[in-house]
């Protein structure tokens, strides 16, 4: 049995192209690889129409992102109709194409919260991680109109080899904007969904650096704790929920993709039912019967390090292609993790406060 | 007075969501969720009305006293005020 399943948070992929070339996106797809699909985006009429059934079917927030979703020549159009509608609208863009169009649509309809990505702090970053220098010229402008907005602002980044160095920079940066701003960053860069383009693997840090950067500052303060008093760690894993995917996807939550498939997250290249076709109600209470039981994967049962593992259907279809198979880049993180931790124990941290 | 029409009530599955939008996220950038005798002040409020009208609605709706009705009422409009929700001429 479900628990009553309500869609009442959205994702709009507004579209998987993008102007910018970033080296780690999940998601990007060029338009060779559309037409060579076969695929297509979905058009305005679509868009908006899709909006009403999910206002009907009771989502509140809409997350409107891509891709670049500024870089659709209708985005205005989509944008102002699907506001009206009244939900609270998540905004995610790359900021380099706030023209004053844009501008003059969010005034009148701003968002209630806006996720800016920023991956570097000067334009040779922004050459290697974006693979464009102007573009942080373009984003700094961006920002600096989008701030002038009662929208919240969130930076996101995401560190990879060619920005790794230069994080405190991206972090001030996002500061410089604004005391309201937060700033988050991505806790892992995983493999692409669906049919992204990127080469991941050939740019994101190793599972253990991955640690090592996520980590650090946790391990600083725990580590100050520890010299004074020594804790005990007690190993419990909470039992993920059977149910679905363990978590609010295709429960309360949704995406629909750039080219029209209802599916549980963004993440997830599997299980798609077709709003365009059926209708969102009918594919929403659908779409739990097109998931399998997904039973915990046998290796993983009696891992030691489990405790420490991101894995989730969504990460491990990322991964392996393959909502069974094993995530070995998670896996060293997970290995990385408990060693860290046992060795922050017997040390009380001060040998490993050194080399944070 | 009336509802600031930046204000939009949502019912989704029994509750009752008021979200911003536009100008109206400047003074309260999040949700509200009503119960039921705060969603029908909302929705009667969608068309101009005085404080002794909508006491008046809210007694024959509820069955309540005029006192109950009024100080209950007053409360719920100063709640209305904080948020920027309520529009009244000076």
């Amino acid at each position: 049995m479900h628990e009553e399943r309500i869609p009442l948070n959205g994702t709009f992929e507004l579209t998987a192209r993008c102007n910018l070339k970033c080296k780690m996106c999940l998601v990007r797809v060029d338009e060779e690889t559309i037409s060579s699909l076969g695929l297509r985006e979905l058009t305005t009429k679509e868009w908006i129409d899709l909006a009403k059934q999910a206002r009907e079917s009771g989502t509140l927030q809409l997350l409107l992102t891509g891709g670049e979703p500024m870089l659709r020549k209708d985005f205005c159009k989509i944008y102002t109709e699907i506001y009206k509608m009244g939900f609270v609208i998540v905004l995610y863009t790359n900021a380099t194409l706030v023209s004053d169009k844009v501008m003059d649509v969010l005034e009148k309809c701003p968002p209630h919260q806006i996720g800016i990505s920023v991956y570097g702090s000067n334009p040779s970053i922004y050459e290697k991680v974006c693979g464009s220098g102007n573009a942080f010229y373009r984003m700094v402008d961006g920002v600096k109109k989008l701030t002038t907005l009662p929208s919240s602002i969130n930076i996101r980044t995401t560190i990879i080899k060619d920005n790794i160095g230069d994080y405190k920079n991206i972090y001030m940066l996002a500061k410089s904007f604004g005391e309201d701003i937060t700033f988050s960053r991505s806790r892992i860069v995983c493999r692409t969904t669906r049919h992204g383009i990127a080469d991941v693997d050939a740019c994101r840090l190793s599972p253990e650096e991955n640690i090592d950067f996520i980590y650090g500052a946790y391990l600083e303060r725990l580590s100050k704790d520890l010299i004074d008093k020594p804790i005990e760690i007690e190993y419990t894993v909470e039992e993920k929920k059977s149910e679905l995917f363990g978590c609010d996807a295709g429960i309360q939550s949704y995406t629909i993709t750039w080219d029209g498939k209802l599916i549980g997250c963004q993440l997830l290249g599997e299980f798609m039912t077709d709003p365009l076709s059926e209708g969102f109600e009918k594919v929403w209470e659908t779409f739990v019967e097109t998931v399998p039981e997904l039973k915990q994967i046998d290796t993983c049962r009696d891992c030691k390090y489990k405790l420490f593992c991101m894995a989730c259907p969504a990460l491990r279809y990322c991964e392996t292609k393959s909502l069974f198979g094993n995530p070995k880049y998670l896996c060293r993180e997970a290995e990385y993790s408990h060693k860290i931790l046992e060795k922050l124990i017997s040390t009380k941290g001060s040998e490993i406060y050194e080399n944070v | 007075m009336r509802v600031n029409q930046n204000f939009v009530l949502r019912k989704i599955k029994g509750a009752n969501i008021i979200v911003p939008l536009g100008e109206a996220i400047k003074k309260a950038n999040g949700i509200m969720v009503l119960n039921e005798t705060g969603a029908y002040i909302f929705e009667a409020l969608q068309e101009e009305k005085d404080f002794e009208e909508l006491v008046s609605c809210i007694m024959v709706e509820y069955g309540v006293p005029l006192d109950v009705a009024k100080s209950d009422t007053s409360d719920f409009l100063e709640e209305l005020r904080t948020y920027g929700i309520l529009m009244e001429e000076e």
